[in-house]
């Protein structure tokens, strides 16, 4: 491991080349945060680094009496493989995100990663939907064929992308590391762990993992209710985004 | 005597900085306000449709036996026992034992005929709009 990425490594074990990175920051309907809990929990992921987040007053996370930073890389291992999973207490400020996103390109560019970026797309008629859709989207078409290759997504053609997805794009282009984006349609304002369960089905099929959401299903409300805090920062945050610009279209006339 | 303007980049750093105090200050009385009246205020939102509105109200956990909507003049009233707490400090745990909210409708909100569901948490209100239409012809 090189030490360019001391600042956001800290745990000495090792972490392997191309381990893919999972980015779950608290956005739309905390799609990417209980994905990213759900699996490290399921598979007693431990922390082994942190993003500092740029432009906020100091914060810890207090664990179980454990002094955490509130944005933590954890790594699970599966069948000997590894994954490395991001995940956030608190919602990243708008002005932050040029700089996380910067942060998590370097650190897959330093271990030579790629990173899959998980989150939720507001649809407005969720409610009405029994089995939400999961749209990738990447940067890389060896990526996107092995998403593909899944048959449980679709691509995503046309719209816009905001917020820290769209920055990790830009700057991973900056830094030729491979993205693939997924995104599950889901409730804007309201955390929606039912979507989060097709995500975590989408990377079971991906990563030949095989963690079950029922658990994840059954504890829907309990979760719920746990993350109304951080569902009301979150939507305080975006309402400072033009979110509004991923239910639109492009005018798609310059192609 | 000569003053220097301002950048604009100040005065929109300045309005940037108000307005995060605000929302934090928003955000503060609202968590006290929860936990004091051990109530909790669901997320919420109301959409407006050409024959109708929908209220969506997020109340996970809550005890759906007991839900009560009474709706007043263009005040609907939700009320939702609920079982809330989560671990907060050594040995304290928030607590809280329901929903409240309280929404104003527009005018033309209608009672009669309201439909509603309850499904993974979220409950739904389908509130016609008594809209009178004038079809005006076009010469």
């Amino acid at each position: 491991m090189s030490g360019s990425i001391a600042p956001y490594l800290f745990e000495k074990k090792k972490v392997e080349q191309g381990t893919p990175i999972i980015e779950g920051l608290p956005e739309i309907g905390l799609v990417g945060t209980i994905t990213t809990a759900y699996i490290s929990s399921a598979l007693k992921g431990y922390a082994v680094g942190y993003i500092e987040i740029p432009d906020v007053p100091p914060i810890v996370t207090v664990l179980e009496s454990r002094i955490l930073e509130p944005c933590r890389l954890y790594s699970v291992s599966l069948e000997q493989r590894q994954l490395l999973l991001l995940y956030s207490d608190v919602p990243v400020p708008p002005k932050s995100m040029w700089s996380i996103a910067n942060s998590i390109t370097e650190i897959a560019s330093t271990i030579k990663s790629p990173i899959i970026s998980v989150g939720g797309i507001p649809e407005p008629d969720r409610l009405d939907i029994e089995k939400p859709k999961v749209y990738v989207l990447s940067n890389d078409e060896e990526l996107i064929k092995m998403a593909m290759a899944t048959e449980y997504v679709q691509r995503f053609e046309n719209g816009y992308l905001t917020g820290v997805k769209a920055a990790i794009l830009k700057s991973a282009a900056r830094r030729d590391v491979k993205v693939l984006l997924a995104l599950v349609q889901s409730h804007m304002n309201y955390p929606d762990p039912g979507a989060a369960a097709e995500v975590v089905t989408f990377l079971n099929k991906l990563l030949g993992m095989s963690i079950p959401i029922d658990p994840l299903l059954e504890q829907a409300e309990q979760l719920k209710m746990q993350m109304r805090d951080l569902m009301r920062r979150t939507s305080t945050n975006l309402s400072m985004m033009p979110i509004g610009l991923q239910l639109e279209s492009p005018p798609g006339y310059i192609r | 005597m000569y003053r220097r303007r301002r950048s604009i980049f100040d005065i929109m750093r300045e309005m940037e900085e108000a307005f995060e105090e605000e929302v934090e200050s928003m955000l503060v009385h609202l968590k006290e306000l929860e936990l004091s009246s051990r109530c909790l205020e669901p997320f919420y939102e109301l959409f407006e449709k050409p024959e109708e509105y929908i209220l969506r109200v997020d109340i996970p956990g809550a005890d759906r036996g007991k839900l009560e909507v009474r709706a007043r003049g263009r005040l609907v009233s939700i009320y939702a026992p609920c079982n809330y707490s989560v671990p907060y400090r050594d040995g304290v745990r928030t607590c809280a034992t329901c929903y409240r909210l309280e929404v104003e409708l527009p005018a033309d909100a209608s009672w009669e005929g309201v439909r509603q569901r309850y499904r993974e948490g979220v409950l739904e209100l389908r509130i016609p709009r008594n809209v009178r239409e004038y079809r005006i012809k076009i010469e």
